[in-house]
């Protein structure tokens, strides 16, 4: 796969997504179009409730919008069947999420070996889990469950799995969210790090301001829309 | 996957032990019952195969359980029987049910000369052949069984029975009285219920043949060959084979059910973890699989601990209740194993096509 940062990998036009609550239907998207350069470090910043997280989603193919489109690396991926959007959630992304989302009843080798697993690449990249664990400085905690673990420790584990198939796109929603500003500080270098060596697309969703500085970019929304344009916040590194 | 699952199944220790025991007792029931009935009518069969005879000549309609008194038949029908070609031997028999210490047996009234005859040999462990009217010979099981030995009064049939001889179990009825004696009790003087026929061996006329003849000349009767009279004894049995079905039936919907309700709680309570499989890349077939996969290891321990079960009761049995036979034999566990799993599988599918159909990002939020 080609990292370079030459073009557009990730294409959202018009991106429309409306929930139905409690009698009336809530657009947590409205019209929303943004482009992403492969390789790009992207924050999107806003208050709770604005979309940011649902916008993380649907790049994800975790959830289909209700209007518009997405795609990426030129294939529209709003459409895509089950097996197919599922290999997009497995091979192409890594997700990270506010709440680290291990399973808790298997071990943090067992977590990264069943995401391998599911993902189809268990048999030829199994030797890179514990590489990675290394890397995320957990390699003499790998048999530990994620209870055993501190919260900072979960995070790292959970962000092993999530790049450990080095995907193409890393989606991560509030990944500090849970965390103290010290082991905050230690993960955002720690994605800082991976950018600069694996040159993934990174899309990190924040309402930190701090943490949204560490970006190349930053896309701001409110009430479903980006507010100040695609390239309106500009952080320069 | 399968480390998962069985993490899962290992996570949630009260959860799988409590499903296991209840898809266990549902194997046992089934292997239980269904052995107990087959074990005694199987050794019902093997006794009467082991008097030796060839064929047993009853009236038409008569039970072929022999448990209740049938139309009695004329004894001198045995001097006609013995005329048919390739008839050895015809020993009338005369049975009656009766209890001794309350369990229920078939009691035979023979001449044993007689029986002897058509191979009905038994075979003394202790005692002596009766020479009285009022004496009689017990298996060793039931003498086992009861305590009884050589010399004891047993009441039956309204008078006192002294036990003469203890033969060694297997061969027809546990109990043997004096065909005249016992005519006489039940004034049934000069009947019988059923005649043993040898036939000749290796003769021009099989057994069958010999058989379909008897029931030709003799329309009011019936002759079955010995060695397929378990089959007459289950086709007999009313509502047997429905039995069986109900026992098999039952076994399958208490694995469906326990599993039902144990994988749809526990998908409910997993909804987060299958929104984590999903953003893992999991199709909806993984999350199905993922949950039939599951369903069918509690089933495969239950079927495991349930085998176990009706091998301590059949311990159990031999021990307590040495009159009764249980018989299980590898094609019973498998059959049971096969309906455990299936009960499973079926109980699985609901949860699993409801997991599948979970929104992953409504799992992930899930509390």
């Amino acid at each position: 796969m080609n990292n370079a940062v030459t073009d557009n990998f990730i294409e959202v036009a018009g991106l429309c997504k409306i929930y139905r609550t409690g009698g009336e239907d809530v657009h947590a998207l409205d019209n929303v179009s943004l482009s992403v350069r492969r390789g790009e470090f992207l924050s999107i910043v806003g208050p709770s409730g604005c979309g940011k997280s649902t916008l993380l989603y649907v790049l994800g193919g975790l959830t289909t919008p209700s209007s518009g489109s997405v795609s990426i690396g030129g294939e529209e991926i709003c459409n895509l069947s089950d097996a197919s959007i599922s290999h997009l959630r497995g091979v192409l992304t890594g997700f990270v999420f506010q709440r680290f989302n291990l399973l808790p009843t298997l071990t943090i080798y067992e977590n990264i070996a069943l995401a391998q697993k599911i993902r189809g690449t268990g048999v030829q990249r199994k030797e890179h889990i514990g590489e990675m664990l290394e890397r995320v400085g957990l390699g003499g905690k790998k048999g530990r469950r994620p209870a055993e673990l501190s919260m900072g420790e979960q995070q790292r584990a959970a962000i092993a799995r999530a790049v450990v198939h080095r995907p193409a796109i890393l989606l991560a929603d509030e990944p500090t969210g849970n965390l103290d500003s010290a082991n905050s500080e230690a993960i955002i270098t720690l994605f800082s790090e991976m950018h600069r060596e694996l040159r993934q697309t990174i899309l990190l969703v924040t309402h930190n301001s701090d943490v949204a500085r560490s970006a190349e970019r930053i896309v701001q929304m409110r009430d479903g829309r980006i507010v100040h344009g695609p390239q309106s916040i500009v952080h320069s590194k | 996957m399968t480390s998962l699952v069985w993490a899962n199944v290992r996570h949630r220790k009260t959860r799988s032990l409590l499903c296991v025991v209840a898809v266990g007792i549902g194997i046992a029931l089934l292997l239980v019952l269904t052995g107990l009935c087959r074990g005694m009518i199987a050794e019902s069969a093997q006794r009467m195969r082991n008097t030796g005879a060839s064929i047993i000549v009853q009236p038409r309609g008569a039970s072929g359980l022999l448990a209740f008194k049938g139309s009695s038949l004329p004894v001198k029908y045995g001097a006609e029987l013995q005329q048919i070609p390739g008839v050895m031997a015809a020993c009338p028999v005369l049975t009656w049910t009766t209890t001794i210490e309350k369990v229920i047996y078939v009691i035979y009234g023979v001449d044993l000369k007689s029986y002897e005859a058509v191979g009905g040999r038994l075979q003394l462990v202790e005692g002596r052949p009766w020479r009285d009217a009022h004496e009689l010979l017990l298996d060793t099981r039931l003498a086992h069984a009861n305590g009884y030995r050589v010399g004891d009064g047993i009441p039956l049939l309204g008078a006192r029975f002294t036990v003469a001889g203890i033969f060694k179990s297997g061969v027809g009825a546990r109990v043997y009285v004096p065909i005249g004696t016992l005519q006489t009790s039940l004034h049934l003087e000069g009947m019988c219920s059923l005649f043993f026929l040898k036939t000749k061996a290796g003769g021009e006329h099989t057994v069958k043949d010999i058989a379909a003849h008897i029931e030709r000349q003799f329309p009011a009767l019936r002759a079955n060959a010995l060695d397929r009279y378990e089959d007459v004894m289950v086709n007999e049995v009313t509502g047997l084979n429905e039995f069986f079905g109900v026992i098999t039936s039952t076994a399958l919907v208490i694995s469906f059910l326990v599993i039902l309700l144990t994988m749809y709680t526990t998908i409910i309570e997993r909804t987060r973890e299958i929104g984590i499989l999903r953003s893992l890349g999991a199709t909806k077939t993984y999350i199905i699989r993922m949950v039939i996969k599951e369903s069918v290891l509690l089933c495969a321990l239950g079927v495991i601990a349930g085998s176990a079960f009706t091998m301590l009761v059949r311990v159990w049995i031999a021990i307590s209740h040495p009159l009764l036979t249980m018989e299980v034999t590898p094609a019973g566990f498998l059959r049971a194993a096969a309906l455990g799993v299936a009960g499973g599988i079926l109980g699985a599918l609901y949860p699993g096509f409801r997991a599948a159909s979970v929104d992953p990002v409504e799992a992930l939020s899930y509390e």
